[in-house]
Parts: C-alpha cells; structure tokens; sequence
C-alpha cells in the first residue's frame, strides 16, 4: 500500500513505536532464550530476512530522501541493541554452558577403580601340584589321606 | 591311586616308632610335637609325612613308588620362616636294588624339572632315624638373593632296615630310598616369598600374584 503512495503524505512505514516495538520483543526473547539453540531460533525469527527489522530496513531505499538519513540511523541503532543484545546473550550462554559441561565430565581421579579381577589358586595348592605332576611324569603314583585317623592305630580303606 | 592313606591325627607308632625312633631318642623332644589327649592313646598331629611311608609299605604291593603330599604339625611359634602348620611332600621307592646313585638320580631329575636344566643338587651326610644313611639335600639356587648359593632344601636316604622289617619287608631283598621337602619352604625359595604369614594369612592379592600356574 505504502509503496503505491510513495509520495503522498502517508505515515513513514519506518514508524518508529512499531521498530521501537520490534527491537524490544527481539531484546526480550534473546534475553528469555534459555541455550544456544534457542538463541540460534530467535536470531533467525528477529534478525532474519523476514524478520520485522530486515522487512523494515529494506524500506528505508524507498523513502524520499530527506528521510533517509533519519530511518538510517533509526535504523541502525535498533539492528545495533539487537545485535549487541545477541552478542552479550551468546557470551552468556556460551559460558554458561562450559560451566555445565565442565561439572558434567568431571572425573575423580581419586575414586575407587572398578575392575574385574580373575581368581587364583593358593600357590601352595599350585606348587603341590606341580611337583606330584613331576612325579607322575616318572611313573609314581600320588598318596592322599584322610583329616584324621580316629582311631589312630587303623590304616584307611 | 591305592589304598595309601595317611591321617594327620596320627598314632605315636606310626609316627616315631615304626620309623625307627627309640622311645628315649632325643628327636621324639626335637620334633616338639602336639599330642592328642588323652595321653595313653598315643595319639599326635603328625609332625612329617614319613609315617605314611610305613603305611604304604604296609598296604601297598611291591615294587612301591608313591609321593605323599600333606600338612604336618609341629608347636613352631607363627613368624617369617615358621608355622606350626605346613605341607610337606614325601618320596618312596622300595625295590630290589636300590641304591644311593637312584636317589641321587630321582633327586636330580625332580630339581632340574623344578628349578630348570641348570639346577644343581648337593647331598650332605646327616642322620634321621629311619633312614641310613641319610643325607641333607641341598640345591643350588642361581637366583638367590645375595648371590648363587646352595640352599637347604630337605632331607633324604636309604630306608633303614628296621623300617622296612616294621613294615613287614625282608631287607635282604629290598632296599628303598625316601625323600621329604617343605611344600612352603620350596615357594619361598623358588618364587621368592619374603615372609611364610603371606601363605596362611588368606588374602587373595597374594595369591593373585601368582595365578594359576607357577
């Protein structure tokens, strides 16, 4: 509508309560972005090129040219809350971020390791056995008693 | 396996007599021996494995060749080289014509397979009750802390003939010979263990060590 009018006395579509507008609902949700990816989000929705603020810049070359300069500076200073609002948002988040992962992945060097550990025979057990195994080997036979003879003066069966 | 058993409560004969050991023989003070009560039933925690010796002689045909592995029984205070608990393994053969140079060859052969190819074995005169004559068996051990040296290993000889002849054996016509080691005292040596309390104490990391084949 605006541009068919360009040079009737139509209200500036660079109206500034509506970028003013703008600006601050961008400052609030970058502010209300809770992570980087939100952020990512909100970025794209307020500064992208459908955003309200690129829409309305773009206007700024069809203004008669004693407006232009106002809507420049109009103009950049919005971009330049919103961008510095991003900047300090994403430093803060970043930050806050490496706190987290840092707390996350924290190892303690001094807990008790797990590990499986394999079993063992009793060395004694071990060497007994090697050296009946000798024995064998030449032909002897191995002899194994009971605890206890309860009568003393019996052999075993 | 036979029918060669022996118990570790064993009776007074098969301990000493029968091996040999008159009733006033200062070794039966030596062994410091745990007696069973009561008294008169002559009854004892074996204090070497050499009483199976007699019982294999007497249960067993002949030619006889068996080891015995077991625990013996001595009142040994607990300390780094003591126990009154351990194991020892013993050897016997009784055949005909058995001589010194048999054992001395079985002997021989048992060391290398034990401590490698190398192993040298020395025997000391000595005397022990049941056998005659008997020998110290040392071995010569490369690897000892502080340098090669000959250690004492254990004790061996030629069966005495009133031991055989208790178990029944003419030893006109057989002779044997029988050997006897400390199970512990072998480990301590051969795999370098400092103190003999690490084998009773029971805690695994010591045996860990070692795994399951030594």
């Amino acid at each position: 509508m605006t541009e068919t009018l360009p040079d009737a006395a139509v209200p500036n579509p660079l109206d500034e309560a509506a970028i003013t507008a703008a600006v601050d609902q961008a400052v609030a949700a970058i502010a209300a972005a809770a992570t980087l990816d939100e952020l990512k989000a909100v970025r794209l929705a307020h500064t992208g090129e459908k955003s309200a603020l690129s829409l309305a810049n773009r206007e700024i070359g069809a203004l008669p040219k004693d407006q232009k300069a106002a809507a420049g500076k109009l103009m950049g200073a919005s971009r330049g809350r919103v961008n510095k609002a991003l900047a300090d948002r994403t430093v803060a988040l970043e930050a806050e971020n490496d706190a987290r992962i840092l707390v996350e992945e924290t190892v303690d060097v001094t807990a008790a390791p797990r590990r499986r550990t394999a079993g063992a025979r009793h060395p004694l057990s071990t060497l007994q056995d090697r050296v009946a195994d000798i024995f064998v080997g030449m032909g002897w036979e191995i002899a194994e008693g009971p605890r206890s003879s309860p009568n003393g003066l019996t052999s075993m069966p | 396996m036979g029918n060669c058993r022996g118990p570790e409560v064993e009776s007074e004969w098969f301990n000493f007599d029968a091996l040999n050991f008159k009733p006033d023989h200062p070794a039966r003070d030596m062994q410091d021996t745990f007696f069973v009560e009561p008294p008169e039933a002559h009854l004892l925690m074996r204090t070497h494995t050499s009483p199976v010796q007699v019982r294999s002689m007497l249960e067993r045909e002949l030619p006889i060749y068996v080891l015995c592995p077991g625990k013996v029984f001595r009142t040994d205070e607990l300390d780094a080289t003591h126990t009154p608990v351990f194991h020892q393994f013993e050897g016997l053969a009784i055949d005909k014509n058995l001589s010194m140079a048999d054992l001395r060859g079985t002997l021989e052969h048992f060391a290398r397979q034990m401590f490698g190819a190398e192993a040298q074995i020395r025997l000391r005169p000595n005397y022990f009750p049941f056998t005659e004559p008997s020998a110290e068996l040392d071995i010569w051990h490369p690897g000892a802390k502080g340098g090669p040296s000959w250690i004492e290993w254990g004790g061996c000889g030629m069966v005495n003939a009133n031991v055989l002849r208790a178990a029944g054996i003419d030893p006109d016509i057989y002779s044997g010979f029988a050997f006897g080691m400390g199970i512990e005292r072998t480990l301590m040596f051969r795999n370098e263990v400092g103190d003999m309390r690490d084998m009773i104490e029971g805690d695994v990391r010591f045996s860990e060590h070692f795994g399951m084949e030594i």
